[in-house]
């Protein structure tokens, strides 16, 4: 097991920037996630750690050692595939005993270690099918296996979720996340999918037209976004166009339309410039919910109502812009109809500001 | 409510009605090829299988229906005969080996340009050469490869040979007369199922510890097996039934079973030991295919 730190990668394919000079470190035994829309360069950033594309500039380290320049198969990496890739013309044994084959690993022991990783996998007696006949689920678990056999330094997962089925997928998150925990093995996870993200991952690092954006723990991305990239693209966020009013000491208060309240400070901002404030729909509180709390205090309008089963999310009127909030679908909450008033607010450390 | 579960009990009669008249319809769609194949193929080889039974008479082309196995016992007696079928045999099995071993790194290469552009320019250079007549182009290769041709012609300058090399008029100039005329067969063959190979299974490879020459015996290339099996069925079948190149480019000294035929047919007017020939080029080279289809699809893991 060895982390991993890549250093300056830069990918160009013809005229297009694929990777962006791209610094970040791994550490070991952590699980990272690259993030990001497609064609962001989270993709390339991992065909390049596997070996698959080499880089125009900057090196890759896994365990200190410089692997720039090595094929796929001296790096001792793992990785699954979207598509799983299993060998189709070979049994789920000799899939799984491909990479013992390959170390000149003696017949006897790849076949008691072979039947360990199937029952790691919960796939035992499995050993003579063939890929066609198994599903989604079962072909992504042969194909950690396969991975998981040769003790790779590092695990590379790319999308492997995203061909299965919305309920398998759910399953399958906390299953992943749960083997690569009591492994311990360092793991570069690559996903569009922002819930993935936060829910596996120790750190992430959100990635847009083929820069890193913002590397950091799944709460400090989600409630802490840098820009408004990553705030409309983790979840979903109100951006209000704002106004400075004050700053000052451990103090500022910004200016929506007519009315003025505290958000917390940040730096390099001066009074009258136009920012951006962010607040997540759950955590715009509504009536008595809203009055509870010290914090802001606002009245706003509702546009529509939508229930959602567990949530009953409402659009909003707030000094001309829109906001959304998402209340629990309780008896302890108001239920408001369209064009109705109410009393909305939030904590100041719910508030978030985004300097352009 | 009514109403639907009067149309529901109603409908199961409709549907099988109109299914028969729709697979019906369909069946129109073979009716021209099939009457074009029964009359120009089906009917044809089944009098030639029945005349190789016939009386031998010079000059007859009719059915006498005079039945005997005399024909066959002929064929299977001389040597000049049954050394041929296995001569023909043979050189269908040298041609396509020697075709797939030229085609296959050709076809890799055109299946793994994933550049749009340059993949259509590569397709048309291999289509385009079957743009021109083979006895045109074997005409060609008669410069190139004649005693006082091309290739003898710069040899002889240099100084490296006194005597012209023995390059056509054989065996060797029939193999590469056919293997000239099939490579784009077998490349045809081959692109399509080679390019089908998913990338991620030759990486998944590498990434297990496979280098590429290790990647593409265990991976590639068993995965292309259908290709290679297509390729070369239909190199081979061209090849044991080729008259035309092994009578140019082997000069009537490479006698394989085509030449037989035409010798019997053209040249003596014995229509009935010609058709016996044929029967026998038809029946080795069924049983040739099958013996070999059955190993291949072995080799393939049950694949093929």
């Amino acid at each position: 097991m060895s982390d991993v730190e890549l250093s300056s990668l830069t990918k160009r394919f013809g005229e297009t920037l694929a990777v962006d000079d791209v610094s970040l470190r791994v550490e070991e035994g952590e699980f990272f996630s690259l993030l990001g829309p497609s064609g962001c360069g989270k993709t390339t950033t991992l065909r390049m750690i596997a070996g698959f594309v080499r880089p125009n500039e900057g090196q890759v380290f896994i365990g200190g050692e410089d692997m720039t320049l090595l094929p796929p198969e001296k790096r001792g990496i793992g990785i699954v595939f979207q598509n799983y890739a299993i060998f189709p013309h070979m049994t789920v044994f000799d899939n799984i005993a491909f990479g013992l084959k390959m170390r000149k690993v003696p017949k006897r022991e790849i076949r008691g270690r072979v039947g360990k990783a199937l029952e790691q996998v919960n796939l035992d007696g499995y050993e003579r099918r063939y890929q066609r006949e198994l599903s989604g689920g079962e072909q992504q678990r042969v194909a950690l296996a396969r991975v998981l056999i040769t003790e790779p330094k590092i695990l590379l997962l790319d999308e492997p979720l995203s061909a299965l089925d919305k309920k398998l997928r759910e399953e399958m998150k906390y299953w992943i996340k749960g083997l690569q925990h009591s492994l311990r093995i360092t793991t570069v996870y690559v996903t569009h999918d922002q819930g993935e993200a936060l829910t596996m991952s120790d750190r992430i690092a959100v990635m847009n037209q083929a820069r890193v954006v913002q590397i950091g723990a799944p709460d400090t991305i989600y409630e802490h976004p840098a820009d408004r990239f990553v705030t409309d693209f983790i979840g979903e966020s109100n951006i209000l166009e704002a106004r400075i009013a004050a700053v000052g000491g451990n103090e500022c208060r910004i200016a929506v339309g007519g009315v003025e309240f505290a958000v917390p400070p940040r730096d390099g901002i001066e009074a009258g410039q136009a920012v951006g404030f962010v607040v997540r729909p759950e955590r715009v509180l509504i009536g008595p919910a809203a009055q509870a709390i010290d914090g802001t205090r606002l009245t706003a309008t509702v546009i529509d109502r939508s229930y959602q089963g567990a949530i009953i999310r409402y659009r909003m009127q707030l000094e001309g812009q829109e906001i959304v909030a998402e209340v629990p679908n309780r008896p302890d909450q108001p239920d408001l109809a369209d064009g109705a008033e109410a009393t909305i607010g939030w904590t100041v450390a719910s508030g978030e500001l985004l300097v352009d | 409510m009514a109403l639907a579960t009067a149309q529901a009990g109603h409908m199961p009669q409709l549907p099988d009605v109109r299914r028969i008249l729709a697979d019906s319809r369909l069946y129109w769609l073979v009716l021209p090829a099939f009457v074009f194949f029964l009359i120009f193929f089906v009917i044809p080889t089944v009098s030639l299988f029945l005349i190789s039974f016939d009386k031998s008479v010079a000059g007859v082309v009719d059915i006498q229906w005079d039945f005997t196995l005399k024909n066959y016992i002929r064929f299977f007696n001389r040597s000049l005969y049954y050394e041929a079928a296995i001569r023909s045999i043979g050189l269908a099995a040298i041609v396509s080996v020697v075709t797939l071993a030229l085609g296959y790194p050709l076809a890799y290469f055109v299946a793994k340009t994933r550049h749009p552009g340059r993949n259509t320019f590569y397709m048309i250079l291999v289509l385009s050469a079957m743009q021109l007549d083979m006895v045109i182009r074997l005409f060609g290769l008669m410069v190139l490869m004649g005693d006082n041709g091309v290739i003898n012609g710069i040899l002889r300058d240099i100084g490296a040979i006194r005597e012209p090399l023995p390059l056509m008029y054989n065996f060797f100039g029939a193999v590469v007369g056919l293997v000239q005329f099939t490579l784009p067969f077998m490349v045809l063959s081959l692109i399509g199922i080679i390019r089908s190979i998913h990338p991620s299974l030759e990486e998944a490879a590498r990434s297990l510890g496979a280098n590429r020459w290790t990647t593409f015996w265990r991976i590639t290339f068993p995965l292309s097996m259908p290709g290679i099996l297509a390729g070369t069925l239909l190199v081979f079948a061209i090849s044991i039934s080729s008259y035309v190149v092994p009578a140019l480019m082997g000069g009537w000294k490479v006698i394989v079973m085509p030449l037989h035929i035409y010798q019997q047919i053209a040249e003596m007017g014995k229509w009935q030991f010609g058709a016996t020939i044929a029967v026998v080029l038809f029946v080795t080279s069924m049983i040739a295919v099958y013996i070999y289809q059955r190993f291949a699809a072995r080799t393939a893991g049950g694949r093929a």
